[in-house]
């Protein structure tokens, strides 16, 4: 099949239908009331469909990590965008670097930490905001609060509502950089630059939009 | 903005690289002190 062409929108109408994903860790499931997260088949919380707040559900995991895996959806519904992103700041430019498990993500961001002169932002979390579009520099770290803060409220099973913008500490982000479990080999560091198209599909993977709405609005 | 406009604005706005890093995070943090090295002329300290 002939791919190419010159608009993006006519060359996604012509890819094939993606795989149906493999049973995760992690599924979401779109009901009326809202979407709900099940941890290998077990009903764990349900946001509703504005994404304003979380409830309980069941399960006996750690409700501050169940708010965490919560929080990047609540905020792609209320049209505030995040991505699965470590970053740093090295100097004055904001990096991220994107991938899912075992990428390599927390770990280049745990070699980089070492070195003098970097800010570490983000380990897995990066929120976007601003017009242009910049970093939320400290947006982790609010919604790591966020998750500690109301974690029993959400194990009683009251209704917590998301976590708030971070304030003013956006940064332009200067490259996102994508890692690839299957490009884990050598024994050196090498960057290619990608063509618009690919960051454009890489980018819509790594922006939470498992809960099946083309908008996040 | 929908994830679509999401993607395309970051895909045409910011730099975007494939990043090839070694397996495993002894040699992952040599390679970054390596690449330090070769950026900055210096190495990092460590810790």
């Amino acid at each position: 099949m002939e791919l190419w062409s010159p608009d993006p929108d006519d060359a996604i109408r012509m890819l094939p239908p993606p795989p149906s994903p493999e049973p995760g860790v992690l599924d979401w499931e779109r009901r009326a009331e809202g979407f709900l997260l099940r941890e290998r088949g077990k009903e764990i919380l349900l946001i509703d469909p504005s994404g304003r707040f979380v409830t309980r559900r069941g399960g006996s995991g750690s409700p501050e990590l169940c708010l965490k895996w919560a929080a990047p959806h609540m905020r792609m519904l209320r049209n505030r965008p995040v991505i699965h992103a470590a970053s740093l700041r090295i100097g004055r430019d904001l990096v991220a670097f994107c991938g899912g498990t075992g990428s390599g993500k927390s770990s280049i961001h745990r070699s980089f930490r070492e070195a003098a002169g970097i800010v570490k932002c983000s380990e897995d979390l990066l929120p976007l905001g601003g017009e242009p579009l910049m970093a939320e520099e400290a947006g982790e770290e609010a919604i790591r609060r966020w998750a500690r803060e109301n974690a029993a409220r959400f194990e009683r099973g009251d209704r917590v509502d998301g976590p708030e913008e971070a304030g003013p500490t956006l940064q332009p982000l200067a490259c996102v950089y994508f890692l690839d479990p299957a490009r884990r080999t050598g024994r050196t560091i090498s960057a290619e630059p990608l063509e618009p198209i690919d960051a454009f599909i890489l980018h819509l993977r790594n922006s939470f939009a498992e809960l099946g709405r083309g908008s996040c609005g | 903005m929908n994830v679509v406009d999401l993607a395309r604005r970051l895909a045409t706005g910011v730099r975007a690289k494939a990043l090839t890093v070694p397996l495993g995070l002894g040699p992952l943090r040599d390679a970054v002190r390596h690449r330090f090295a070769l950026q900055f002329g210096a190495l990092p300290p460590l810790p």
